[in-house]
């Protein structure tokens, strides 16, 4: 323990504590709890809590409440790998549409494919037969599968800043409950609800067309989806992602020239969370 | 996921917090997907068991190490290792012997949080954590979180809250903390 916090246990030790110096031990334990402070003096700050029940009750509170903190924090955590497993899912599948260089290198190396091409040669005995087969099997390995809306991943949503106690945050949060059921028309009415309450709409204006677009996208329908997205503006935290959505609307929407523009949009942008699916999308199209 | 992070790269990232703690954390994510098969080969799990399985034994990993649990003594993968498989153990022995038993869920301190409690005598409460969060508005959850668990510095709390400034997420934070001792002392007096 530093000699400068020890003079300080000591010289507290028969005072009665005022909240500066109660904020003091407090700054120390959240030193020691987040791992800044290797050691702790135990006697010496056994010594002043004993000798100070008012430190004692104080810092017994602070650990209670940091405990608390760190439960719904590790909830958090562990909502953020479940939705990377989502997230993983929906590139893996967009990846099957379109093997890398390395899987079609191993596509093309797996031993059963020639044996079949040979074994079906010597059935038929024709080689001209066994050409046919060939260029209908990589005809087919190259064929792409289409991106499916069912398979376009929902929005980061959940969280809702401010006042949460209102009619407003609960039916926020009943619209959220609808959408993550999929029920998305039950989502959009809930929304609706909402539209009205100004003061909701200039704190979570993001979230909310973000959700409402993205709620109309898996509805197909395309033009309240585009018209909701379009509302998100740059300065928005959310205009990274209504980006991406707005994409997929006009890919969905079959406007390919649209898609293409939009997808090429987030591809110049080294930094935009979808590049990666972005650049699928696109060469998909292309 | 390009980056890559030694054992002690790990450590330090996740002690340190903020953007390094997330960073590394999703490193984890991916860096032991490859045991999900491996474990699910032996227990025999549905998919969706084996990802929460693997989630939360993330989860407590990052806790062993954040807390100084983890002494190093082996690898942080084969550390992962026994976790996630003893998690899944967990998991498979709930399956078989307790399905249709109510449970009720039990949180606990953890090592450096214990260790704090017993120095102050207090080892008969030290047992278990009371979760009292539910109760408070998002806005100071989000920020409690921001600064308590993923140590994000005031600057970026208010950025990442909407806040005008690092002083208002750190005058915020102290409110917020204040609200949540209220709660945690109501609860102490209905006790």
């Amino acid at each position: 323990m530093p000699k400068k916090i020890k003079r300080h246990f000591i010289q507290t030790r028969y005072q009665k504590m005022n909240q500066e110096t109660v904020d003091k031990f407090v700054q120390l334990f959240d030193n020691y709890l987040d791992g800044q402070l290797n050691s702790i003096d135990e006697s010496a700050l056994q010594t002043a809590l004993t000798e100070n029940p008012q430190l004692q009750s104080a810092l017994k509170e602070h650990i209670e409440s940091r405990a608390n903190i760190r439960l719904v924090g590790e909830d958090k955590l562990k909502n953020l790998f479940l939705q990377e497993f989502d997230a993983n899912q929906s590139i893996n599948e967009t990846n099957q549409t379109e093997p890398t260089a390395k899987q079609s290198d191993v596509v093309k190396n797996k031993p059963n494919h020639a044996l079949k091409y040979v074994l079906l040669g010597l059935l038929l005995g024709a080689m001209i037969m066994a050409a046919y087969f060939l260029t209908s099997k990589t005809e087919s390995k190259n064929k792409k599968e289409p991106l499916l809306i069912a398979m376009v991943e929902d929005p980061s949503y959940e969280q809702l800043r401010g006042e949460t106690d209102s009619l407003s945050a609960n039916n926020w949060r009943q619209a959220v409950q609808s959408f993550i059921k999929q029920d998305y028309q039950n989502s959009l009415s809930l929304l609706e609800t909402i539209n009205g309450e100004s003061e909701f709409m200039i704190k979570h204006g993001g979230k909310y067309e973000l959700m409402n677009g993205v709620a109309n996208l898996k509805l197909e329908q395309f033009d309240s989806a585009e018209t909701a997205l379009l509302k998100i503006t740059k300065e928005n935290p959310y205009y990274d992602q209504a980006e991406w959505y707005l994409a997929l609307v006009s890919f969905f929407n079959k406007n390919d020239q649209r898609a293409k523009e939009r997808l090429t949009k987030i591809v110049q942008n080294e930094n935009h969370y979808k590049v990666k699916a972005a650049t699928q999308l696109l060469s998909q199209l292309e | 996921m390009n980056q890559s992070f030694t054992d002690q790269e790990i450590i330090t990232h996740v002690k340190k917090g903020g953007k390094d703690f997330e960073d590394v954390s999703l490193f984890l994510f991916h860096q032991f997907k490859g045991f999900i098969s491996k474990v699910r080969s032996k227990l025999h799990l549905s998919q969706e068991e084996m990802q929460d399985a693997y989630a939360d034994a993330l989860v407590k990993l990052i806790r062993h190490l954040k807390n100084g649990q983890f002494r190093g003594d082996s690898k942080v993968s084969s550390y992962f290792y026994t976790i996630f498989y003893n998690t899944c153990v967990d998991v498979s022995r709930k399956n078989t012997s307790h399905k249709n038993m109510p449970t009720q869920e039990l949180f606990e301190y953890d090592a450096r949080e214990t260790d704090l409690l017993h120095l102050m005598d207090v080892k008969d409460e030290a047992r278990h954590v009371m979760r009292l969060m539910e109760s408070m508005g998002e806005a100071c959850k989000n920020i409690l979180i921001d600064w308590g668990y993923f140590g994000y510095p005031m600057n970026e709390i208010a950025i990442r809250n909407n806040l005008s400034n690092a002083e208002s997420a750190r005058s915020m934070k102290y409110k917020c903390l204040k609200k949540l001792k209220g709660i945690l002392s109501k609860q102490d007096i209905r006790k």
